[in-house]
């Protein structure tokens, strides 16, 4: 089967963006050689007193890069910190909310770094974890080996997606928690086990650094909180792989940084249009969808139809049989329609 | 779990469907008389062959009308749910066997009572001539209940597949039954046959009926454009065509017609467009059409089973995995059908709704067999959803003989007069004299 | 030449049973006829339309336009102009009906009708009985046989009737059968008579409740001669239901005015 027009560019899209991302540390590397980082955003410094106790200590399983990233910024898409030459951006959103919430950095300070995120999360929404974030490119290359093996997909049920959704938000919740928490002076001594809670256990800490051909801090077995750190992180690397094997992006309906983004889908400059009365409820965009919603293929009115869970991938459009029934808007401005043949 | 199951069903060779009815050799009296199939088909037969079209491509539609015997490497099956790119794949060809005629209605009432479906009657009729004589196979779906009972009265010709596809009709809860189903045949065909059907194979039959899906709709975009060129009996030939011939040659007639047609300048006759809908129209009773025309009404659209719902829907493969196939095959033949037996009266109306909106309809006309009950009740819903929607609706219920001609054309001028003022649009035509 | 106005027409309407005509002069009827059709309807048009001329002492030659409507409207060669017999029906109607809009009745020898009649006699919606005859004049003339009298003698005796006999088949065929069973029965003429108005009645009624409720409810063609369909459809629909002047040429007074 040869791949639609939106499929091939959205690989494309994935394909470039995992280089930028990754690699970018690598390509541009020589023009900021020895620099701070860009002087556009300013950079984000651990207090003088918090280093202390966030230094890397023999008990940390976190292998944070010393160095600085080409942009010194987080992307709405998730890119983890790996390379000991510093990569293209710092690090994700749950890093950096972490990590200052731990610092407690000054507003000023984090504010032109927040507007950023806040500012591309609204011109495009969940779009980034469709379209640019590596892990979901990693996770498409994944359910792509699959279906050449003619493994079925497993769909999963609504609910079974909804609770996901929960997990996530406990996730997020627990890891800014445990953050605020320990940045107080008086719980500063256990910082240095539970600095950044969430990245311990996340799967993209593990995998991201195999990209730069570095071998992940991947065991820890010295104290007994990071033996359950690490135990955690693989259980979850495992549940992550088998998720985008299996169940396509289901993973992202769980991702904390996908959850953020969310937020911002409903709103956000790209709108996913129905017309109700040119649909068949034939399901092909249910089908296609790989985050197996069905709101599309259920709506009887005319509807925008950004659903937290939609990572704007427009596989329904591309998918659907019926002309003009789906359609992609940026800005009320129409980018695409649904067109058969 | 159940699909792990059920995919390891497979690997046994006991797993075929129990209500298979298959060949039933105490039926076989009821078909002892089997006649030639050009004289049970005659009359009205021989009148379509000889209409006469402007278009000089439609010979090729009317010459496989001429057959007299079905191949012997084919597939029978009635209705838009069996997948034909299955049977495809296995290297047979599907022919739809749907058919409405009043001789051969006539000669189905031997068979059962005069107060049946006229459609089953039409099929029973050709049952019971030799045309069948070497169809191998039938798969039948479980659509209504007539086709339910055909399977079994049926199964005394020729081997019957039954295939139950369910009423729901619901794509988050009937897609894995209806792959499965899909799946089962697949697996039978396999057996059956001997045949290996690859996915690569199912892929290829799907790019064949895309390509037809695909010259099928500029066809209808056509006609829907360009009034007059291509009349609506040409056009129910060309799709009655389609359940005989193999999708590769039907879509390359149908592109030299579209060819042909597009020289062709559009009539200026302003009739008003109507989108037909309703039961099935099958070569070679047209008496609807031909009685549309005569009150100068022009179908500019249509929705019936026998076209829009048999070739418009294409399939779009997702995944090119065995039940990701299946899967789409069931969207495209179950989710996706307009068929009234299914829970589908909302998804009707809004295609009426957008039709009517997309190509400038005035009214919307349908045409219920009578004794076909399930595009009966649920006329008087249609009529109030559209009604609201601001679209005349009238529907026509009459069989296959041509008794009520007179009294249907009365009805349709009386409709026409009411949608397009009373003075006729188009004299030269509508007031000639018969 | 006479104005536009004051042109002379002529409304054929040729029915199943028998042809109609009237002569038109503006909105003035001026002379009219009824013959029952023969086999031939082209013949009994031109023989409606010479004895309506002839009654009211025109020439051929005056007569401006011919209008045909009914079952042989298109057997009518020497017509100007074809409208069906449900647009016709609806512009006699509005027009008898003083330009007020109504739901009409018109129960014609082979079928029956009820037409929802807009503004400006604009069609708005109408149902026609099946095609089998049931419901319409001819049953009742079936019926009328059976019971060995008339139309005319079918109403009267329903008049006289106290209990009205249950007649439930629909179709003429079984209906007569029906009948001759009742009269085995031993059920007196009259209360049949009254059985045989009361199905009609409600076959037609099952028809008008499909209409929205409409101010007025008229009753015209030649159904509505019958005092005791009249009746029992008054009966049935518990409403007050009113004959229009001279029932059976309201279609042919349409198609002159339709045509316009």
């Amino acid at each position: 089967m040869k791949p639609g027009k939106i499929t091939l560019a959205r690989r494309t899209i994935q394909l470039l963006s995992l280089i930028v991302l990754v690699y970018g540390g690598y390509l541009f590397k020589a023009k900021h050689e020895g620099e701070t980082g860009s002087n556009l955003l300013p950079r984000l410094k651990a207090p003088a007193g918090a280093m202390a106790t966030t230094k890397f200590q023999p008990g940390q399983i976190l292998w944070p890069s010393g160095d600085t990233p080409v942009i010194e910024s987080y992307p709405p898409s998730l890119i983890c910190r790996f390379n000991p030459k510093g990569g293209m951006f710092k690090a994700c959103v749950v890093h950096f909310i972490s990590e200052n919430l731990t610092w407690q950095t000054a507003w000023k300070y984090l504010l032109p770094h927040l507007s950023l995120f806040v500012f591309l999360c609204f011109l495009l929404g969940r779009f980034w974890c469709g379209w640019v974030c590596p892990i979901g490119t990693v996770g498409d290359f994944l359910t792509w080996l699959r279906r050449k093996m003619n493994i079925p997909a497993r769909r999963f049920p609504t609910r079974f997606r909804v609770s996901l959704r929960g997990v996530s938000y406990a996730l997020l919740g627990l890891s800014f928690g445990i953050s605020a928490f320990i940045g107080f002076p008086q719980f500063a001594r256990f910082q240095c086990y539970w600095f950044l809670p969430y990245c311990q256990i996340c799967p993209a800490r593990l995998m991201c650094p195999v990209f730069g051909l570095i071998k992940p801090n991947w065991k820890d077995f010295s104290t007994g909180i990071t033996t359950i750190f690490t135990l955690l992180a693989w259980i979850i690397l495992g549940l992550f792989l088998a998720a985008f094997y299996w169940g396509r992006r289901v993973w992202c309906h769980l991702c904390p940084v996908g959850l953020v983004n969310s937020w911002f889908n409903r709103g956000c400059g790209l709108e996913l249009h129905k017309k109700a009365n040119r649909c068949t409820k034939c399901g092909y965009c249910a089908e296609a969808c790989p985050m197996g919603l069905i709101k599309m293929y259920q709506a009887d009115t005319d509807v925008i139809f950004n659903q937290p869970g939609c990572i704007l991938c427009f596989r329904c459009v591309e998918n659907c049989p019926q002309d003009k029934c789906l359609s992609v808007k940026l800005f009320g401005r129409k980018l695409l329609e649904s067109k058969w043949g | 779990m159940k699909r792990l199951t059920f995919r390891a069903s497979f690997r046994h060779e006991n797993s075929w469907p129990v209500q298979n009815p298959g060949r039933n050799k105490k039926l076989t009296p009821l078909f002892h008389k089997l006649r030639s199939y050009e004289f049970t088909f005659s009359p009205e037969q021989a009148a379509g062959l000889q209409r006469q079209s402007p278009l000089k491509a439609m010979a090729n539609f009317y010459q496989l009308f001429r057959q007299s015997r079905i191949n012997r490497a084919s597939i029978g099956y009635f209705c838009h749910l069996i997948p034909e790119e299955i049977i495809l794949a296995a290297g047979l060809q599907p022919v739809r066997l749907c058919v409405t005629s009043s001789s051969l209605a006539r000669s189905g009432e031997e068979i059962v009572s005069a107060e049946c479906c006229p459609v089953i009657k039409s099929i029973l009729g050709l049952a019971s001539s030799d045309f069948l004589a070497e169809l191998p196979l039938l798969v039948i779906p479980g659509s209504c209940d007539g086709k339910m009972k055909l399977a079994e009265l049926l199964s005394a010709r020729t081997e019957v597949y039954f295939l139950d596809l369910g009423r729901g009709g619901e794509y988050t809860s009937g897609t894995p039954q209806w792959a499965e189903k899909f799946k089962q045949l697949l697996h039978f065909l396999k057996k059956r046959y001997q045949v290996s059907i690859t996915r690569q194979k199912i892929i290829q039959a799907c790019s064949l009926t895309n390509a037809r899906t695909a010259a099928f709709r500029s066809l209808y975009q056509f006609r829907a454009h360009h009034p007059g060129v291509i009349s609506a009996i040409d056009y129910f030939v060309i799709t009655s065509a389609s359940f005989i011939s193999h999708p590769k040659v039907w879509t390359e007639q149908t592109n030299t017609l579209l060819e042909e047609a597009a020289g062709l300048p559009p009539s200026h006759c302003q009739s008003p467009r109507i989108l037909l809908a309703g039961s099935p129209i099958v070569f070679p009773a047209f008496k609807i059409l031909e009685v549309m025309d005569e009150a100068g009404l022009e179908v500019a659209a249509e929705l019936t089973c026998s076209g829009y719902g048999h070739l418009f829907d294409p399939v779009q493969i997702d995944e090119e995995t065995e039940d990701g196939l299946l899967r789409a095959l069931a969207l495209k033949y179950v989710a996706g059908s307009l068929c009234p037996c299914f829970l589908n009266l909302n998804k009707l109306a809004d295609r009426m709704i957008s039709l009517a909106e997309e190509y400038k309809i005035d009214a919307v006309i349908y045409y219920i067999l009578r004794l076909c009950q399930v595009y009966e009740l649920q006329a008087t819903a249609l009529r109030q959803i559209l009604k609201d929607k601001g679209i005349p609706f009238f529907s026509i219920k009459t069989d296959l003989e041509g008794e009520d001609r007179g009294q249907l054309r009365t009805r349709l001028e009386a409709f026409r007069e009411m949608i397009g003022g009373r003075s006729d649009q188009c004299k030269a035509k509508n007031q000639s004299r018969d | 030449m006479t104005s536009a106005k004051q042109r002379i027409k002529a409304g054929i309407d040729i029915g199943s049973v028998t042809t109609k005509c009237v002569v038109v002069q503006g909105r003035q009827t001026i002379a009219s006829h009824i013959i029952r059709t023969a086999i031939n309807p082209e013949q009994a048009a031109r023989e409606v339309l010479e004895k309506a001329l002839g009654q009211g002492c025109l020439s051929p030659s005056l007569v401006d336009k011919v209008v045909s409507t009914g079952y042989g409207r298109r057997r009518c060669l020497f017509a100007n102009q074809i409208v069906t017999e449900v647009t016709a029906a609806a512009a006699g109607a509005y027009w008898l009906n003083h330009l007020q809009p109504a739901l009409v009745i018109d129960v014609g020898g082979q079928d029956t009708k009820v037409i929802l009649v807009g503004k400006d006699a604009r069609v708005v919606d109408f149902l026609m009985n099946d095609k089998c005859a049931a419901g319409t004049g001819r049953f009742l003339e079936m019926m009328a046989v059976s019971l060995d009298t008339d139309i005319d003698g079918l109403s009267s005796l329903a008049k006289a009737a106290h209990h009205p006999a249950s007649i439930n088949s629909t179709c003429s065929v079984f209906a007569e059968s029906e009948v001759v069973s009742l009269i085995a029965q031993g059920i007196i003429r009259e209360d049949i008579a009254a059985g045989v108005f009361l199905s009609i009645a409600a076959r037609i009624a099952s028809m008008v409740k499909q209409f929205p409720e409409s101010s007025e409810i008229l009753f015209c063609g030649g159904g509505a001669k019958s005092s005791g369909l009249h009746l029992a459809l008054e009966k049935t629909l518990n409403r007050q239901i009113k004959i229009l002047p001279q029932p059976q040429f309201v279609v042919a007074l349409g198609a002159v005015l339709a045509s316009e």
